[in-house]
């Protein structure tokens, strides 16, 4: 396989849609295809030399892309409110998570009290697979800070759900706070 | 007993299942244009290993979505514009108007009307790109300096945090299927604390991100032959759509409203968790008012901010280059910066601002330049 387009259409095939569905979870369709398609023409534009395995890097132009599209009005964004969008009523009422069972609006609010980079730092390791490796290439951060961060978002959503579990009388959760420019990624 | 072990079973409980359809739905969609593009574009390996990510505000891709024509108010559209000639050089500078939006008319509704009647008296003009010449201050972090197909296995990666901001400016030219970007022009780094820049020169001085990529200092320039669009959220309106937006603040308001009740993610479209519509206005304001609406539309959108409850105003602020103008809130702590003099649109600033003071830091744009020119690559 000679021809570099095939060969690159090989990587296309393969990780547009872990793209995607990443971008999906940060913006609107029509967008997230863009940023999606922007992604790779910019993957072929290095091509062959992006990173092996390519996926976290594909993930880093597409989180660098949302981010700065976001900040055309420079906001922050209501991952929640996404994931929340997104989820149909097939979706289910509950969660099961082996010996818990919580209802999904109260697991959706006990998110919704994390911050940005919790939510992120949790979706990247559940939802798209990565591993800490992984995922501390795509917000560029060391693997250990990632090791942390994620150790802490997971201590962090436990005590969320717990406390929900004991009270579910509980109100809507606090929303999100801005990542500092100190710990803000690539 | 309801017992949890692993809160990462939860999260992956969470996972929409539209996550899927939505993904496989845009590969096949999106498959073929996708590749032709870049077969269009050829193939020349990067040699510089700089990463040409930009990701503005305005570039978007040739995907339809709103249109004038579907808002049903195409034929609404104004009668065709005068064509004037091009600006000569640079275009109107700020502040060169008389004055006639005092900052003294305290009520923003006040100010906003005044700045109506002195953008009503701007120059129309027209040309084949629209141009626009911008400094933004991001935050930023140190990059990975690691391996690649064809590098060395044995050549290691490694990243840093720090509290870096980053400024750089850029120019961009667009038209209806034609763009050109320059990207990191002047690009200056600063440190949150003197204890941030010491952690980062004891790490060997790491390369931070750029618009052109981990350790760039040089600009970058990409051309581009799509359809790029000005919009906010599901609502994008191409060159010549923005061109056709009315000119009155009754249609313009029909018309966002329109596109407001038809925007499926309004928090996502705006960044607020339960936004208003003065909020996706505003938004839409930053978009529009340094972008190729027409004179009469930028008119209108004024008078029709002018009517939205929850805006406030702060007066006297000092943009980094030094201009001053009068900000306009959104309610919710974003800025318009509007020079008085000329009711162009100086500065979007993403934090709260304090009368009488300098706007700096983490999500200040400034918008230096803007006019038409008939030439890529080259400034009104």
């Amino acid at each position: 396989m000679d021809d570099p387009l095939e060969r690159f259409a090989g990587v296309y095939d393969t990780y547009y849609r872990n793209v995607l569905r990443y971008a999906l979870q940060h913006a609107e369709q029509g967008t997230a295809e863009d940023v999606a398609s922007e992604t790779f023409l910019i993957a072929w534009r290095r091509f062959p030399a992006i990173p092996e395995p390519p996926l976290p890097w594909l993930l880093g132009v597409a989180r660098n892309m949302l981010r700065k599209q976001a900040g055309a009005v420079q906001r922050r964004r209501a991952l929640t409110d996404r994931i929340a969008a997104l989820t149909a009523r097939a979706d289910g009422f509950v969660v099961d998570a082996g010996d818990f069972v919580v209802e999904r609006a109260a697991a959706l609010d006990a998110l919704a009290s994390l911050s940005e980079h919790d939510v992120e730092a949790l979706t990247l390791v559940t939802w798209h697979g990565l591993n800490p490796a992984q995922a501390a290439e795509v917000v560029g951060c060391s693997v250990r800070a990632f090791t942390v961060r994620l150790s802490r978002a997971r201590q962090r959503l436990t005590k969320a759900l717990q406390s929900a579990d004991h009270d579910p009388a509980q109100g809507r959760a606090a929303p999100f706070r801005s990542p500092s420019p100190s710990t803000m990624g690539k | 007993m309801n017992t949890l072990d692993d809160p990462l079973k939860v999260v992956s409980g969470l996972e929409p299942a539209a996550l899927n359809s939505l993904a496989e739905d845009g590969y096949r969609r999106n498959r073929h244009d996708d590749l032709a593009m870049m077969a269009a574009e050829g193939h020349s390996p990067a040699t510089d290993g700089s990463h040409r990510a930009r990701a503005a505000q305005r570039w978007m891709f040739a995907k339809p979505r709103w249109s004038l024509a579907a808002v049903g108010l195409a034929a609404a559209a104004a009668a065709a514009v005068a064509v004037a000639a091009l600006p000569a050089g640079h275009p109107a500078p700020v502040g060169g108007h008389p004055p006639a939006a005092s900052p003294s008319a305290v009520t923003a509704s006040g100010f906003l009307l005044t700045s109506a009647e002195v953008a009503a008296r701007s120059s129309e003009a027209a040309g084949t790109y629209w141009y626009v010449k911008e400094r933004h201050y991001d935050g930023t972090a140190a990059a990975k300096v690691g391996k690649s197909v064809g590098e060395s296995k044995n050549k290691k990666g490694s990243y840093k945090d720090f509290g870096a901001m980053y400024a750089s400016t850029e120019e961009s030219w667009t038209g209806q299927r034609r763009a050109r970007t320059i990207v990191n022009e002047d690009p200056v780094f600063t440190f949150a604390s003197e204890a941030d820049k010491a952690r980062w020169e004891s790490a060997g001085r790491p390369p931070l991100m750029t618009a052109a990529g981990p350790g760039v200092t040089k600009p970058v320039t990409s051309d581009y032959t799509m359809t790029f669009r000005w919009g906010v959220g599901s609502g994008q309106l191409t060159l010549a759509e923005v061109r056709k937006l009315p000119t009155t603040a009754a249609k313009l308001h029909k018309v966002f409203l329109l596109m407001w009740n038809r925007e499926p993610d309004k928090a996502g479209a705006v960044g607020l968790k339960n936004p208003t519509f003065t909020q996706y206005l505003v938004a839409w304001a930053a978009q529009l008012l340094d972008g190729p609406a027409r004179v009469g539309t930028k008119a209108a959108l004024y008078r029709l901010l002018a009517e939205q409850p929850g805006i406030n105003l702060v007066r006297d602020l000092t943009d980094p280059l030094g201009r001053t103008g009068v900000g306009i809130g959104d309610g919710a702590g974003d800025y318009l910066i509007i020079d008085p003099g000329s009711a162009q649109l100086i500065d979007y600033v993403a934090h709260p601002v304090q009368p009488d003071s300098t706007v700096r830091g983490v999500g200040v744009s400034e918008y230096i330049a803007s006019g038409w020119t008939n030439h890529l690559g080259v400034a009104p």
